[in-house]
């Protein structure tokens, strides 16, 4: 037994001296990860870089909501991550004295700009990999039928043409007069209102009308600005387009979740429904889905604006990838060439596009293949030359504000109140929480 | 003896008192700490003075508007669940045919968790308001009021009723058969022989649809939610929502908690001694 210890013990020291020795010559890679969504494709890419490189590669992955504290731990121990992630600028003030300066790294020369970094004194301390986009998801085989159905009432013929939400109220009014023809139920989804499953309009579709009203000075970072809601009959505009041009009935919305409305543009009851590139599984992977993948496609969401034909989807990062600065220099090194091969080796390039999915900003993923036909016509829309809208929707107060706005449009959609009031209240609730929320800033 | 209890004390109490504090006494007292304080984990609290309090009580569209929700609904359900309850309680001592099978079918629905039951609910509650009205139970605060009295009712009066029965059964039959030799009618007997006899559980009943209407989540949460607009919010799920969904205001959730402890444990002492003072020994 005694001599059997002490042999484990020699082994030990052993193999410590070993890595030890690996880890300064070509440094090792400690990726704290996110996404518990692709644990299982980080680890995939882990394990086939570290056979590709020899370079010890150790992903681990927090679970859902518990990254901040995990980081925190992590940090504290004798292997911290050498790359970890920021999900705001919140997050990079707490977090800003472990970030090394990416400025004049590969990677940062990947970026074609640097909307989506997170930028302190003109240095950039973090790169996002995952952009986010949302907008009206339609299903173009149907829209098709109905720019080449006899008797419509619109000149409208092409998908192009919806950027306007003139001519987008037009098409949808005509098409669902017309709904028994294009078979379907109802041109939009439902509006999903049910408490808890209403933020794709408390939340999402504010973007727009933020956008407008804050258009000069948006500073994500800063003091929260007062509000008027001085786009509101605009908001009003497409929202009562989604609630009367739909599958049901606008007083009975307060039931209806995020997953049944994605649903029933799966099944092809619908024509469009308003939500983003991240329900691309949601609506392939529901039972009996019969819209075809190549058929998927995105349109902006348009408000009555003037200028609003050169805008695009809302896109926006959430997550800054950060190099450790207190890693050792071959650490850090290390985890920068294992991102750039991440980002530009067709392996890599694979990996990103098909096993984690994410749209990120470098230029040197501009020809890999998804198999999301969502991120496809993300790409087209700009492409085209059309400018997206940043989040804006970071400077809404709080999560309060924006459940009380949305028990507020519930309330309007089954007509117990009159808009003026959501408005109202809107303006209200907004300055309230902006005082709180200002105060500890 | 004495001198014997007092030796052993530390072998029999100890270990149960150390539990004691450690799970309950020590949680209390940092609560009750914590709300004078703005926290983010326990650890770091910083001491804010009564500000907590008086955000309590100048939430008007929070725990004000709770309170009168919460208070209105327990006075409603308390009448009901025990009314419906002791009346099944005298028609199943009366030795019906299937009295067992029917103490059992009424008894069941209170081994339902509360969750189970509000989404159970909702679905019931939603289809026929749908059928009938064509809204859902969101449309007005007083769908979501009588529905939370149905669901309340359904899930109490089986268990409210068990008590009632051995409370009736626990009457001597002399009582009643002295009654009936006096020539009482059944009006009589039931005021002046049942009902003071069944005092004792009348309080228990009452102590338990008081507190436990006060007191009620789950089923909230599962079957309004708040909605439509809070309006249909109870006292420990706005706890709940201020706690856990509003970002900085922990402390004033602990406040509200205090507060309504304090609540709770005022109002269900006081019916207890009301309740007490009617019964007969």
């Amino acid at each position: 037994m005694k001599k059997f210890s002490i042999l484990l013990v020699i082994m030990l020291l052993f193999s410590m001296f070993t890595t030890a020795v690996t880890a300064e010559e070509t440094g090792s890679i400690y990726f704290l990860n996110y996404k518990p969504e692709v644990t299982e494709a980080f680890e995939k890419i882990a394990k086939a870089y570290q056979d590709e490189t020899g370079v010890p590669t150790r992903v681990v992955t927090a679970a859902s909501g518990t990254y901040a504290q995990t980081l925190t731990k992590e940090m504290d121990k004798e292997e911290a991550p050498t790359i970890f992630v920021v999900d705001s600028p919140l997050m990079f003030s707490q977090w800003q004295s472990y970030t090394a300066d990416l400025t004049d790294s590969k990677l940062a020369s990947f970026l074609a700009d640097d909307t989506y970094t997170m930028k302190a004194d003109d240095k950039i301390y973090g790169i996002s990999y995952a952009l986010e986009a949302w907008g009206i998801i339609v299903n173009k085989d149907i829209l098709n039928k109905y720019f080449e159905m006899e008797g419509k009432a619109t000149e409208v013929s092409s998908i192009d043409d919806l950027y306007t939400f003139a001519n987008l109220k037009a098409v949808v009014e005509d098409m669902q007069a017309n709904k028994d023809k294009l078979g379907i139920e109802g041109v939009f989804a439902s509006t999903s209102m049910k408490p808890g499953d209403d933020w794709r309009f408390q939340t999402h579709l504010m973007n727009t009308p933020l956008y407008w009203e804050f258009d000069k000075d948006i500073d994500l970072a800063g003091e929260i600005p007062s509000f008027e809601f001085k786009y509101a009959e605009n908001f009003k505009n497409i929202f009562d387009l989604y609630l009367n041009n739909s599958i049901i009935d606008r007083k009975l919305v307060g039931q209806k979740t995020v997953s049944d409305s994605m649903a029933e543009f799966s099944l092809g009851k619908c024509a469009m429904v308003q939500n983003g590139d991240w329900s691309w599984g949601q609506i392939t992977g529901t039972e009996g889905t019969v819209v075809k993948p190549e058929d998927i496609g995105f349109i902006p969401i348009t408000i009555g604006v003037e200028g609003e034909e050169e805008m695009g989807l809302s896109v926006g990062a959430s997550q800054y990838m950060c190099i450790n600065k207190n890693a050792t220099e071959a650490n850090q090194k290390a985890s920068l060439e294992f991102l750039e091969w991440l980002f530009s080796s067709d392996m890599g390039k694979e990996f990103v596009a098909k096993d984690l999915q994410f749209v990120t900003p470098f230029t040197t993923m501009a020809d890999a293949e998804y198999t999301n036909y969502l991120f496809a016509s993300e790409n087209e829309i700009t492409a085209k030359g059309k400018k997206g809208y940043p989040w804006v929707v970071s400077l809404i107060p709080s999560d309060q504000w924006k459940s009380n706005y949305g028990a507020n449009l519930l309330a309007y959609a089954q007509e117990q109140i009159d808009w003026e009031e959501v408005v109202q209240l809107a303006v209200e609730d907004w300055a309230i929480e902006a005082e709180i929320v200002n105060a500890t800033k | 003896m004495q001198k014997t209890y007092k030796k052993y004390f530390a072998v029999f109490v100890l270990p149960i008192l150390t539990v004691y504090f450690i799970a309950f006494l020590f949680p209390l007292i940092s609560g009750v700490y914590l709300s004078f304080t703005k926290f983010k984990t326990v650890s770091d609290a910083e001491f804010v003075g009564l500000s907590n309090y008086a955000f309590v009580f100048s939430d008007v569209r929070g725990f004000l508007s709770a309170l009168k929700f919460t208070a209105k609904f327990t006075a409603v359900s308390m009448v009901t669940t025990n009314l419906f309850a002791f009346i099944l309680a005298l028609l199943l001592t009366k030795g019906v045919r299937g009295t067992n099978t029917f103490r059992t079918i009424f008894f069941m629905p209170n081994l339902i968790g509360g969750i189970v039951l509000g989404y159970i609910w909702q679905i019931v509650i939603n289809g026929v308001l749908i059928k009938t009205v064509g809204v859902d139970i969101t449309y007005s605060a007083k769908y979501g009021f009588w529905g939370m009295v149905i669901l309340y009712n359904w899930q109490m009066i089986g268990y409210l009723m068990i008590i009632y029965i051995a409370g009736l059964q626990a009457i001597p039959s002399e009582l009643m058969e002295a009654a009936e030799v006096d020539g009482a009618n059944k009006w009589q007997v039931l005021k002046n022989i049942k009902l003071p006899l069944v005092m004792p559980a009348i309080t228990i009943c009452l102590f338990l649809t008081l507190s436990g209407g006060f007191k009620m989540f789950d089923q909230n949460f599962a079957l309004t939610n708040g909605a439509p607009r809070n309006q249909t919010t109870m006292l420990a799920l706005d706890i709940y929502n201020t706690y856990y969904k509003r970002i900085g205001f922990a402390g004033v959730g602990q406040a509200k908690a205090v507060v309504f402890t304090l609540m709770v444990v005022a109002i269900t002492f006081l019916q207890v001694k009301l309740t007490r003072s009617k019964e007969v020994d």
